[in-house]
């Protein structure tokens, strides 16, 4: 009786395995599907959100315009205490990565934000990388902003790598998702 | 998706406040349990505090080792309470040896353990997927059936609740066997593994992931049918042993 439950056993056991084995040869994903960095969207693996936006200089800058290089995405307010603690950080990064083609694009909340307390800042803490002002507050809703500082990590292609919501950003861990951004397709040229 | 909560000022990070909860909850349902497997709470306790310290400074430990060229001038920040500098995998494999470690020198059985340990996993994995739908992370595929959730540009599976649900009923099994009177010891968590995995396969279906290894076939399913496998292996065993070795629960 017992080796008759050992055996039809078995052969449930076998019977699962199989199915499950099916189901994984079924569902497998189609091309089409993994190709989540065509659609735009504020999450990794996906295509970042394009934006044009104006530096304190007064020239324009926009981000598919970037292609070919590794943006870094910060946004901040210079109320922000913890946007205030990393930015020399990011301008630490800058100065060790600008050679090898690194962007940093520091999005200035501006609808949360004045532009001459932006501007005290930037030149208070000599910062060197782009100060771009997002006036209307579209970029930050088209990333989906809800909290400050949010950094975005861009890869050559233009595929966000890594989101980090909140600060301050120790320098390491800048340097270790800068490094992967690098890695990342290193056949695409780069200009 | 909520991954923040705002509370005044104040701007908490959702997803980890769930994963905290879980831990918390968790480990309250698994020693309200642990007596039924001849396992001491204040023990179980001691146990997951340990794994978790462990899990803790392991992952800094590890991601220090990963990446040593990026702390170059920046050794403070190995003390950062920055939780993206911790490497998840050197924290596990690192909080399972200190774990298992400790259970050894204190002589207490791996496999009732174990079993006294499912609920806590049980309510962990459902914070992940609780978690996970919070952040937007671990997202579905594409979807024209009724129940599909506006996601990251289009209507996708709402996977992480069909994950929540899989747990859900997990846990209902494993809070229905508790009730059972005989069993063997470590059969509760290889039932709760068998199960855990057979619904990873089945959802993982749906899941929209880039970690495919070849012909689109998902690296975590395949991850899920070994499991499946050698949990099954084990449980055959452990319905149908060699020897006799039963629990009879109070």
């Amino acid at each position: 009786m017992k080796s008759y439950r050992i055996h039809y056993q078995r052969i449930f056991y076998i019977f699962i395995l199989l199915v499950g084995g099916s189901w994984i040869w079924i569902s497998r994903v189609p091309s089409a599907l993994t190709s989540s960095d065509r659609i735009a969207a504020p999450q990794e693996s996906f295509s970042a959100p394009d934006f044009r936006l104006a530096t304190l200089g007064g020239d324009e800058i926009t981000l598919s315009d970037l292609l070919g290089y590794p943006v870094i995405i910060n946004f901040w307010a210079s109320w922000c205490p913890p946007c205030r603690a990393e930015m020399p950080a990011f301008q630490q990064v800058y100065e060790e990565y600008q050679d090898r083609g690194l962007i940093i694009a520091a999005v200035n909340a501006t609808n949360q934000d004045s532009r001459s307390d932006a501007v005290d800042f930037a030149a208070t803490n000599y910062l060197t990388f782009p100060i771009l002002l997002d006036i209307s507050g579209s970029a930050s809703r088209s990333y989906n902003l809800h909290s400050l500082p949010t950094t975005v990590f861009v890869d050559r292609e233009g595929v966000i790598q890594k989101i980090i919501i909140g600060g301050p950003i120790p320098v390491p861990l800048i340097r270790v998702e800068i490094e992967k951004l690098f890695q990342d397709n290193p056949n695409v040229p780069n200009n | 998706m909520f991954p923040t909560i705002n509370l005044g000022p104040l701007s908490l990070p959702a997803p980890e406040l769930i994963l905290l909860m879980g831990f918390w909850l968790g480990s309250t349902f698994s020693e309200r349990n642990a007596k039924q497997f001849n396992v001491d709470p204040l023990i179980l306790d001691k146990v997951l505090w340990i794994t978790l310290l462990a899990g803790i400074i392991g992952a800094r430990l590890s991601y220090i080792a990963r990446s040593p060229f990026a702390f170059k001038g920046n050794l403070l920040a190995i003390i950062s309470l920055n939780p993206d500098l911790l490497d998840p995998a050197g924290g596990m494999l690192i909080s399972a040896v200190i774990g298992l470690f400790y259970l050894f020198k204190q002589h207490i059985s791996v496999k009732s353990f174990l079993d006294s340990l499912s609920p806590f996993l049980g309510v962990m994995a459902l914070a992940l997927s609780l978690s996970n739908f919070a952040s937007g992370s671990g997202f579905g595929t594409a979807t024209v059936l009724p129940w599909g959730i506006e996601l990251w540009g289009m209507i996708r599976h709402p996977v992480q609740i069909y994950y929540i649900i899989g747990g859900i009923l997990t846990l209902f099994f494993l809070l229905r066997f508790f009730q059972s009177k005989n069993y063997q010891p470590g059969l509760i968590f290889t039932s709760f593994l068998s199960m855990t995995s057979g619904y990873r396969i089945f959802i993982g279906g749906f899941q929209d992931t880039k970690l495919v290894i070849f012909s689109g076939i998902r690296l975590s399913q395949v991850i899920a049918w070994a499991i499946l496998a050698i949990s099954l292996y084990i449980l055959r065993n452990q319905i149908f042993p060699a020897g006799k070795e039963v629990i009879h629960a109070p």
